[in-house]
């Protein structure tokens, strides 16, 4: 299992689509960092009494926060995706596995050692860019943060981390069952689903309609992802004592918070996408 | 541990949705030999060696490679197998793939290092090593792949269509290794098309069509229990005097006979007789009972039926 997963670190870091989307983080941090460096600037020039200079810095601060944390959940969710959607599809297509499956190791040593792979490229790279954003934010929208902790910031790591791994498993799912084209436009409609659902829960919450919220949960459910970025932003950017937490919610934030059987429910989802995917593998003929 | 059959299926069956694919293949190939499996296209042959490797599951019946179920998965160490979609990560160089294929054997990297310059050297590519496998040319990569399936040193070699991609030099060099492999006792499967290629290598063969096994076993007594022989004679005896049974010729029949020449009424005169007969040929014998009866013989040559040949006949029945 570790010599394909090393294999496929090695092999997806060499990948254009990791290139390209390195550069395209680090063009979205620089032009983020300005963004917000310009908005910084502007603030000091808001006149009035001190009370109401706060609430506008916090309100764009949260959506600020927001937008530049949902960009770089895009990316990555771009990059899992893209990388690892053809991982099995592909191999079979194109024969490459014939010789790998073959050799004396069970077929789930394939599907976990590329989950293993592509998981911690992924991971590494989620860190690296969670950092960028939050130390960005840090540096000229302070007030946005004012609520993160240590703590919170590890937790909110972990939640922005397991967003492109809900997208890996689940592109391993279709790359087991179909063809990579196929794989690749069903798990992409897939995250869009999930976002769409996002949506209309965070609608439902501020016009206070129950069945559209149910609606949204239930896309939830079927593609967490979405979930899981509403659920960082609530422990990124708000606290409940926070009574900006609901003025500042915007496109990007957080009107109903998933709880934290949400991200329980999501590390069952992998577990079961992983276990989908390798049971449908190991009947597959090659 | 050395297994009297390396090889064993028993009702080895593969169908998709009932159709296609293999059936009833009950095989018993011997250990240290080298094996060919024939048929034409579509007959079944990879689906029967992607069964055997682990690449597509049995509708019913069960194998045995070395002694073990193909279900357990261990006996692969000493299962080596050359797809005939060679393909592999063309970004690596030939050293790293081959270092990758010994972690997936589950060699030690101490046996992979030691074991990767005397497989790039069996297979031609000593110094090539270094060299990523995308810039190799067709034949390189299959020469690679080749030595992927030689890396553990295995009991057993599954080829499917080892030389396709190689020029004759290339060829030849295969066939030696291969007969050297045999000479170390290893057993060799090979899947191949080229019948001149398995005549010169092959000790025993499988002939399948269809999905159904129809022969298997030494393809050379095979070819000599039919003997045949072309003799070109002179005179009036009938060809039913010389086949006519008796102790030394138990069954001659005439397979052919055709007039090489005429004398100027049209008479023929040179006339080219094939004739076959069952068990051993008496080939003086014959000569003797076909002077006595008053022809003059001219030519008398013994024929073996090819390969090709024995495979003709068999896939057009």
């Amino acid at each position: 299992m570790f010599a394909i997963a090393r294999l496929t670190f090695w092999e997806s870091s060499k990948k254009r689509v990791f290139f390209i989307t390195f550069l395209l983080s680090a063009a979205f941090l620089s032009l983020y960092g300005l963004a917000l460096r310009m908005l910084a600037q502007q603030m000091v020039t808001i006149i009035g009494p001190n009370s109401a200079q706060l609430i506008v810095k916090q309100i764009l601060g949260q959506q600020v926060l927001g937008a530049g944390l949902y960009f770089a959940s895009f990316l990555l969710a771009l990059l899992a995706l893209l990388a690892s959607v053809g991982s099995i599809a592909s191999e079979i297509e194109n024969g490459l596995l014939q010789a790998i499956v073959s050799k004396p190791i069970q077929r789930r040593e394939i599907v976990l050692g590329k989950f293993l792979g592509y998981g911690s490229l992924l991971v590494a790279y989620g860190i690296i860019l969670f950092a960028g954003v939050i130390s960005v934010n840090l540096i000229y929208n302070q007030a946005a943060l004012i609520s993160l902790t240590p703590g919170r910031m590890i937790f909110g790591t972990l939640i922005f981390i397991m967003q492109p791994l809900v997208l890996l498993s689940v592109a391993m799912v279709f790359s087991t069952l179909v063809k990579t084209l196929p794989a690749g436009i069903t798990s992409v409609m897939l995250f869009g689903l999930g976002v769409i659902g996002g949506f209309l829960e965070q609608i439902g919450s501020m016009v206070s309609r129950t069945d559209l919220m149910n609606i949204g949960i239930g896309i939830s459910l079927i593609m967490p992802a979405d979930a899981l970025f509403r659920k960082l932003m609530s422990v990124i950017a708000t606290t409940e004592t926070n009574p900006l937490a609901s003025l500042a919610a915007g496109p990007f934030g957080t009107a109903a918070p998933p709880s934290n059987a949400m991200l329980f429910y999501t590390l069952l989802y992998i577990l079961a996408c992983l276990s989908f995917a390798i049971y449908h593998f190991n009947k597959k003929d090659l | 541990m050395t297994f009297l059959l390396a090889i064993e299926t028993c009702q080895l069956t593969k169908t998709y949705q009932g159709h296609g694919g293999c059936r009833d293949i009950s095989l018993a190939v011997p250990s240290g030999c080298i094996f060919g499996l024939l048929g034409p296209n579509g007959a079944g042959k990879s689906t029967l060696v992607k069964m055997l490797v682990g690449l597509l599951s049995p509708t019913s019946g069960e194998a045995k490679l070395l002694g073990r179920p193909i279900e357990d998965v261990s006996v692969r160490k000493k299962v080596g197998f050359l797809p005939e979609t060679f393909r592999y990560h063309d970004w690596l160089s030939g050293e790293d793939l081959l270092r990758f294929h010994g972690s997936l054997f589950g060699m030690s990297s101490r046996e992979t290092k030691a074991r990767i310059p005397e497989v790039l050297h069996a297979v031609g590519l000593a110094d090539q090593g270094s060299k990523r496998v995308g810039g190799y040319s067709k034949g390189m990569q299959q020469r690679i792949g080749l030595a992927c399936a030689l890396l553990p040193d295995p009991d057993l070699l599954f080829l499917d269509e080892p030389t396709s991609a190689l020029d004759p030099i290339g060829r030849k060099e295969v066939r030696d290794l291969l007969a050297s492999l045999r000479d170390r006792g290893k057993t060799i499967f090979l899947n191949s098309h080229l019948l001149s290629e398995l005549e010169t290598v092959c000790d025993q063969i499988a002939i399948i069509k269809k999905g159904q096994l129809l022969f298997q076993g030494d393809w050379r007594e095979l070819a000599a229990s039919g003997q045949q022989v072309k003799v070109v004679v002179n005179g009036d005896a009938p060809v039913d005097m010389i086949s006519t049974p008796s102790p030394s010729h138990p069954a001659i029949r005439l397979h052919s006979q055709q007039v090489l020449t005429w004398d100027n009424s049209g008479y023929p005169l040179r006339k080219e007789w094939i004739l076959t007969w069952n068990g051993d040929a008496d080939v003086p014998a014959l000569v003797k009972r076909m002077v006595d009866n008053g022809l003059s013989v001219y030519e008398v040559t013994p024929i073996s039926n090819s390969l090709e040949e024995l495979f003709l006949q068999y896939v057009s029945e």
